[in-house]
């Protein structure tokens, strides 16, 4: 009965746990701040709607999380901060796109219990110069990380809606 | 003179005796019954746990999730108290297991209590969080999750400004965000701010349980029941006597039915021995 009622507390404590500390890499207006060399321009909106929302939930593979989204933009450069769940917990991360083409992929805060490796210049360097195709996906592959494949995921599909958010938001401009 | 009527098997005097003692006989059946009886309660238990147990999936017992209190406080999930709740305009918003309630439906993810929460032009419900405010549309849409790099700083507190604008209390001093809520001023004037109040009764009934999580799956309590680990310690050394019970009603049903057999055997050769010396 010992275990029966230590399994009750456990399982009551994993329940009622708050969530896990997070581990902040990058505070986010730091992110803003170094993109924007120090001149963080005024946030604008993107609502997530119509065939935009349903490419980006087939990225995701879930319901979009929100109805818009908050993006940093001066001339042809934006900054998008995403969240994605990698395997429990969200993680947040900030990407650049510059052209079209991503500049910087920088994980902000990290609250998963492994596969932190994805903070890591080894692994997000490889997003760099990488666009989006027409069939939404990332012109060339991303190597992963034995041990960290949720939180490799789940960085791909970020930095995939962040090309496809950009390109909205210019194509919305434009018109 | 014969008799022509037909006589009863009674056992006489001279019918041949058993080759066990009759004591001995008569004290195991009293035996075989106390015992039979005594352990038929759990009989049924265990028949009747074994049955449910087996049709686990078509049952969906698995997925069948019991939250009485009294079986909760039995496994020793401690009472929980409903959490802080705040008012939104005719809306309730909460914190309960992790997740952001409007009213009585999740509605978002929440990594800790709600701090408050306003309701804005429109519907559009705000809710203060300690690292962020989630915009919820009327239907419990998440509008936006505004995050450090959108907010003026950490939230304390939330409320409306006179003018019903959105309102922000952080460390560095309380902000009046703009109509799209994208931009945060410094507020000229304090603003209404939200407190926590008492929910209904049913909010907070709804609440209580969403703190408690899952509760407990109908096929781990028939489990234990069949286990008799619901019982405690003793549970488990009461079925194991139980079981030692089975096998000893077993042996004494299966020696019982063999002397009853052999004796009937002996009975028949008697009275056909003796109609055949009359």
């Amino acid at each position: 009965m010992k275990a029966l009622f230590r399994s009750a507390v456990l399982l009551l404590s994993l329940v009622s746990a708050p969530a896990p500390a997070a581990d902040v890499y990058l505070a986010p207006e730091k992110f803003l701040s170094e993109t924007f060399d120090g001149s963080v321009p005024k946030a604008s909106v993107l609502w997530i709607a119509g065939d935009t929302r349903a490419a980006v939930e087939r990225i995701l593979g879930h319901s979009a999380v929100a109805l818009r989204v908050r993006y940093w933009q001066q001339d042809a450069r934006s900054a998008w901060i995403l969240e994605e769940i990698g395997k429990t917990e969200p993680i947040t991360t900030g990407f650049v796109v510059d052209k079209g083409a991503l500049a910087r992929v920088a994980v902000l805060v990290y609250r998963e219990s492994r596969g932190w490796e994805v903070r890591y210049p080894f692994f997000t360097d490889q997003f760099k110069g990488a666009t989006l195709t027409n069939m939404n996906e990332l012109d060339r592959g991303i190597d992963g990380i034995a041990g960290a494949t949720l939180s490799v995921r789940a960085l791909t599909r970020l930095a995939r809606v962040a090309l496809l958010l950009d390109a909205t938001s210019r194509a919305g401009a434009k018109r | 003179m014969n008799d022509p009527r037909p006589q009863p098997l009674v056992e006489p005097a001279s019918a041949p005796h058993h080759a066990h003692p009759r004591g001995t006989f008569q004290r195991l059946l009293v035996w075989h019954r106390r015992l039979g009886l005594a352990v038929s309660v759990i009989v049924l238990l265990l028949s009747v746990t074994g049955l449910l147990l087996n049709h686990t999936d078509a049952l969906k017992l698995d997925q069948t999730s019991l939250r009485a209190d009294w079986l909760l406080r039995w496994y020793g999930y401690p009472p929980v108290a409903a959490p802080d709740s705040f008012r939104a305009g005719e809306r309730w918003v909460s914190t309960a297991g992790g997740k952001l309630y409007l009213d009585q439906t999740p509605v978002a993810e929440a990594g800790g209590p709600a701090l408050g929460a306003a309701q804005l032009d429109g519907g559009l419900v705000a809710a203060a969080l300690a690292d962020s405010v989630i915009l919820l549309a009327p239907d419990g849409t998440v509008v936006e999750r505004l995050g450090a790099a959108s907010l003026p700083g950490a939230p304390q507190r939330i409320g409306l400004a006179d003018d019903a604008r959105l309102a922000l209390g952080t460390a560095q001093g309380t902000f009046v965000a703009d109509a799209d809520l994208i931009q945060w001023q410094p507020a000229a004037a304090a603003p209404a701010w939200s407190e926590a109040q008492a929910a209904p009764p049913a909010l907070r009934d709804a609440l209580a349980q969403a703190q408690r999580g899952p509760g407990l799956s109908a096929e781990r309590v028939l489990l234990d029941l069949h286990s008799g680990r619901l019982f405690g310690a003793w549970g488990p050394w009461v079925m194991d006597a139980a079981a030692i019970v089975f096998v000893i009603l077993a042996l004494t049903g299966i020696v019982n039915w063999g002397w009853r057999r052999q004796r009937a055997k002996k009975m028949v050769r008697f009275y056909s021995e003796r109609r055949r010396q009359q």
